[in-house]
């Protein structure tokens, strides 16, 4: 998996990290570990776009999920079902829109369905769309 | 058959492996999407929860007859039935969803049948079956 930035001026400052290739248990931390980098940083909102993504297991999606934990400053313990459970409850308390998910391949977007994040992220069709939704 | 390592960086290789065997059936390309995943979730597991710090062998063999497509995934890890594990509920509470259940979710979805058992000589054989008329 490749992963490269660009910046975006939406209502705020936003970091698009452009992923390519597998996300698979292989590699998930390394878009954790890119995604902490860039917090400590001063980055404050991200965007994913998957559009070069072809293949995304549950490590990818835990890896997602982790970082939305990590943009609300807090600490990254769970794994699987009970990270996304927190993500969820965290929800349910107001819309945090601080990472937001674009452009996901058919089979992907299917795959995230299937694992509930549409209930959890915003979920964009294209990159524009999802911009001018921070 | 396909013999490896449960090294997290043969995924890739495994993939492939279950791709071109399974584009050759009558499958559509989102039902060998869905085949793909499942045996690379329940690989993912062997390799991270199965085996943990340490390496061992994993053997991936696929069969087919007009209707089925057989998939056994075997270890020397330590014994671990998933099938044993309740079935998520989206429509439920997520607290409710063990941990570690987001692959084996996928795993359930995108296969008609998961049979384990127990190897004589100790390990694991993980048995994923997908039919192959009216796939879902």
């Amino acid at each position: 998996m490749d992963i490269t930035l660009t910046t975006a001026q939406a209502r705020i400052p936003v970091t698009v990290l452009h992923l390519q290739g597998k996300l698979d248990g292989s590699n998930y931390k390394e878009l954790i570990n890119k995604a902490q980098e860039l917090m400590q940083g001063g980055t404050r909102a991200l965007l994913v776009d998957l559009a070069g993504v072809d293949f995304m297991s549950s490590a990818g999606m835990v890896a997602l999920l982790s970082i939305a934990k990590l943009l609300k400053g807090q600490i990254v313990e769970e794994e699987g079902w009970s990270l996304l459970h927190s993500a969820g409850r965290e929800l349910s308390h107001g819309r945090q829109n601080l990472l937001k998910l674009c452009s996901p391949q058919p089979r992907i977007a299917q795959a995230l369905e299937i694992a509930g994040f549409d209930l959890v992220f915003d979920i964009f069709s294209d990159s524009s769309q999802a911009l001018a939704a921070f | 058959m396909l013999q490896t390592t449960s090294d997290i960086h043969n995924l890739n290789t495994i993939r492939n492996f279950v791709e071109t065997y399974a584009s050759a059936l009558s499958m559509s390309p989102e039902a060998v999407y869905g085949i793909v995943l499942a045996v690379d979730e329940a690989v993912t597991n062997i390799i991270l929860h199965g085996y943990g710090a340490i390496q061992g062998p994993v053997e991936i063999e696929l069969t087919h007859d007009s209707q089925t497509l057989t998939i056994s995934l075997r270890d020397q890890a330590h014994l671990f039935d998933p099938t044993k594990v309740p079935p998520a509920s989206l429509s439920g509470s997520l607290e409710e969803r063990p941990l570690g259940g987001l692959g084996l979710h996928f795993i359930r979805h995108y296969t008609d049948e998961l049979i384990h058992r127990a190897l004589p000589g100790g390990g694991n054989e993980l048995i994923l079956r997908k039919h192959l008329q009216g796939e879902k």
